[in-house]
């Protein structure tokens, strides 16, 4: 189970999140959700280490993953936010990187990397640079890069970003498979329908505080809302969206 | 309003945009920065400008007590080459090293392209953004020294187009490579023009202290040296002076004509391959970034995969980085300079009478070490630079799995693609002039000293080459380069005198051989020291790296 109880980071004395807790089991998958600049990309570089926390902890099997933090990461498949990747690394070379890195042994890394390669249709492209390549393909690297060691426990920030409509249904299933195998799944996305389809219990932050924390089925019954789109936008947004839309065709026409 | 405040038209926002943006790379970390960098460049371009300056003015009248009317001017004309020859080659660098700038990049295309903007005015706020940065330094190099003089206009005209010449004629070149080469072929050329061009204006940069001594007998010197331009512009700088003598109106002719012709392929290539280059940049396919799958000779140097991962990842970059391998070549260049330099001040120090058999003993003898001096920190400065360093995460994520085994990686690069080649391109030379015995026992002693420098310079080293970011301008360049220079020029030639000496004799090599064994195997000690305990730094400041205050 992996527990995080009162996070808080500040950056120069701004709040970027502010006494965060949430919980995942095993099987579990927790979409995570807020608007842009809520903390969702801190909070996800606190878990995988990026980032140290200012107050708070986090736990993982009961312990904190601070005590043994290269522990933990051995555990952890990440995808980030955005595509970062070496663009002057082929698709194979960056896969190498990441499961050599991971400590993985050539005998086993190469058949798999193989087998992500022609599963994500990325074979014919495979010793082509990185620079090359179209935003879903990098999407489907990370991925791939992610799930090299098996891990146990996936943080997927905005992990559909770039990939096409047969992907994300592809991607949808796949992690919906791992939760089955009680892999614990931290998803953050802006995709709600995905969300709502796929996650068992949803966090949204808002200004860096948790603003809500159940499962889609008992928010609706709680809101009177009839979709995550709405609770998001009642929980989240300053205005209504018809307010925004008009005060844009203002600003555009002054 | 000031008016440069106003918004003008598509051409003008383009060239302030582009030269705003002429010094925008990932070498400067913070934004703003370029400015601190470029401000500190541009006033020690001043400072050693104005430094020459002195040494043009006083060096005819210090090297000869009575000289003979044609005695002076002869020295005259070798005192104004010696800077021109500097200043052009130092125009040459900085072209080079804005290679990329010179031509909208592809960078360029893509976000302007929603915007009502077509090629022909990228094109053209490029060039003129090119034109204004050529004329900063040739007006920071030449300004004030023309100020100085008599005559301004004849002093400063000669300088200031020998100065503009290696911009333009690098543009005309790079604009002949684009208009007559495919994009998979231009893409590879390009990248072998500017190490070529590097290293040879890094030879001439230091070859040009070398002709300030060039004796009033040594004329034919000239008559050889006829086809460089350097020696066409001092040429036309004498003629300015109203210099009657025929030779000199002919480099005058030849410096005008390779300016106007420089100048007029710089113009025609810009306008005529704007569309041409547009493709090349957008519709080339990429080549495959590496070899396919098979057996790797980087395999023999790692079988735990985490040094493996490191190995590869150092020797795509140093390979594939367009930045890292120009800096690197650079390195190479100036120790070509150096080394060639040296054979050339030993020659002269024996009055140009030193046979082959002593030229290649020096050269054995001082070679390596000086080689070493150069190349270490070379690839130290490049493993500085970072590469994409948004995509460090990976490794900032996984650091803590394999922190020993990578900075091992480090180690037996460094060792393979810095000390490694050194000796083997000398070894069989020190064979061949020294005998077995002697040659082994001298490459031996080399070997342990080179092992040193390596300690002493990575002792603190504590990151991941490529993934830090890097902050230059910490301090002046001027001591940076005062240090190299200082090391280079006090410590090799006795460290050199040391070992030729200890290893004639087998007893001295012993004694020799286990202070410097002992003194290697300490400092490697002390380095390893911690390793894989200290987190490794991702953020370069002033606070949080400590070197030996080698390197930049």
């Amino acid at each position: 189970m992996l527990e995080v109880q009162s996070l808080t980071k500040r950056y120069h004395g701004v709040p970027a999140i502010q006494d965060v807790s949430f919980t995942v089991r095993p099987g579990e998958i927790l979409g995570y959700l807020g608007p842009n600049g809520a903390g969702k990309s801190t909070t996800v570089k606190i878990l995988v280490g990026l980032l140290e926390p200012g107050e708070g902890r986090i736990l993982f099997e009961g312990k904190s993953i601070f005590d043994d933090l290269p522990a933990f990461q051995r555990r952890i498949g990440y995808v980030p936010e955005e595509p970062n990747l070496y663009p002057h690394l082929s698709g194979r070379e960056y896969l190498q990187l990441a499961g050599r890195l991971r400590g993985i042994p050539r005998a086993i890394l190469e058949p798999k990397i193989d087998q992500f390669l022609k599963l994500f249709s990325l074979w014919d492209d495979s010793y082509a640079p990185v620079i090359s390549y179209s935003k879903g393909m990098r999407q489907k690297i990370l991925l791939s890069a992610a799930l090299l060691h098996n891990p146990d426990v996936l943080i997927l920030d905005e992990p559909m970003s770039g990939l096409d409509a047969g992907a994300i249904l592809m991607l949808r299933e796949l992690v919906r498979q791992l939760a089955a195998q009680g892999k614990i799944i931290l998803l953050s996305s802006h995709l709600m329908e995905v969300v709502e389809k796929i996650c068992s219990r949803v966090v949204i932050l808002s200004k860096g505080r948790v603003a809500a924390d159940d499962s889609v089925e008992r928010l609706r019954e709680l809101m009177h809302l009839p979709s995550l789109e709405e609770i998001f936008a009642h929980l989240t947004q300053e205005f209504s969206t018809e307010t925004f839309a008009s005060r844009i065709i203002e600003v555009m026409q002054a | 309003m000031k008016p440069l405040d106003e918004t003008h038209g598509p051409v003008f926002e383009l060239t302030r945009h582009f030269l705003a943006r002429i010094f925008d790379s990932e070498l400067f970390a913070t934004p703003g920065q370029w400015r601190t960098v470029a401000t500190g460049c541009l006033a020690m371009l001043l400072a050693a400008r104005m430094a020459l300056f002195d040494m043009q003015n006083a060096a005819p009248f210090r090297r000869a007590a009575h000289p003979s009317v044609e005695a002076v001017r002869f020295m005259h004309f070798s005192s104004q080459l010696a800077p021109l020859m500097l200043l052009m080659c130092v125009c040459g660098l900085l072209a080079i090293l804005q290679w990329q700038m010179l031509m909208p990049s592809r960078a360029d295309y893509f976000a302007l392209a929603s915007l009502p903007v077509n090629p022909r005015q990228i094109f053209t706020a490029r060039f003129i953004a090119f034109c204004l940065f050529a004329t900063i330094v040739v007006l920071a190099l030449n300004a004030i020294p023309a100020l100085l003089v008599r005559a301004p206009f004849a002093s400063g005209i000669p300088w200031a187009l020998a100065c503009y010449f290696p911009f333009f004629a690098i543009v005309a070149l790079q604009g002949l490579l684009v208009n007559t080469l495919s994009g998979r072929w231009y893409a590879r050329a390009a990248a072998t023009v500017q190490g070529v061009l590097s290293c040879a204006l890094l030879l001439g940069a230091l070859s040009s202290f070398h002709v300030s001594q060039w004796a009033p007998d040594r004329q034919t010197l000239l008559r050889r040296f006829a086809w460089a331009p350097p020696v066409w512009f001092a040429g036309l700088e004498q003629t300015f002076h109203g210099s009657g003598e025929p030779v000199m109106h002919v480099f005058a002719a030849r410096a005008g004509f390779a300016f106007v012709v420089s100048l007029f392929l710089a113009v025609l290539v810009y306008f005529v391959s704007y569309r041409r280059y547009r493709t090349l940049l957008l519709e080339t396919p990429r080549e495959a970034a590496g070899a396919r799958r098979g057996w790797n000779v980087l395999n023999l140097l790692a079988r735990d995969p985490r040094q493996a991962a490191i190995i590869h990842f150092m020797a795509n970059t140093l390979v594939r980085s367009r930045t890292h391998r120009l800096v690197l070549l650079a390195y190479a260049g100036s120790a070509a300079g150096i080394l060639i330099n040296s054979v050339l001040i030993s020659q002269a120090a024996a009055h140009w009478s030193a046979s082959a058999a002593s030229t290649l003993k020096f050269m054995v003898y001082y070679w390596p070490i000086v080689a070493s001096m150069i190349v270490i920190p070379g690839l130290r400065h490049v493993f500085r630079l970072p590469a994409e360093l948004r995509a460090n995460w990976l490794f900032r994520i996984t650091e803590s799995q394999g922190r020993a085994q990578w900075m091992s990686a480090v180690e037996r690069v460094t060792l393979v693609y810095a000390i490694l080649p050194i000796y083997l391109v000398t070894a069989p030379a020190a064979v061949a002039v020294l005998g077995w015995s002697l040659g082994a026992r001298v490459l031996i002693l080399q070997g342990l000293a080179s092992m040193a420098i390596f300690e002493a310079l990575f002792y603190s080293w504590q990151q991941l080459p490529f993934a830090c970011s890097y902050a230059p301008g910490q301090r002046p360049v001027a001591t940076i380069l005062g240090k190299y220079l200082a090391t280079i020029f006090m410590a090799a030639p006795p460290l050199a005198v040391l070992i030729a000496t200890y290893s004639q004799i087998p007893a001295t090599f012993g004694i020799l051989g286990v202070a410097f064994g002992a003194a290697w195997l300490y400092m490697r000690h002390l380095r390893r020291q911690g390793w894989g305990e200290a987190k490794l730094i991702y953020e370069d400041s002033p606070d949080a790296m400590a070197d030996l205050g080698l390197t930049a």
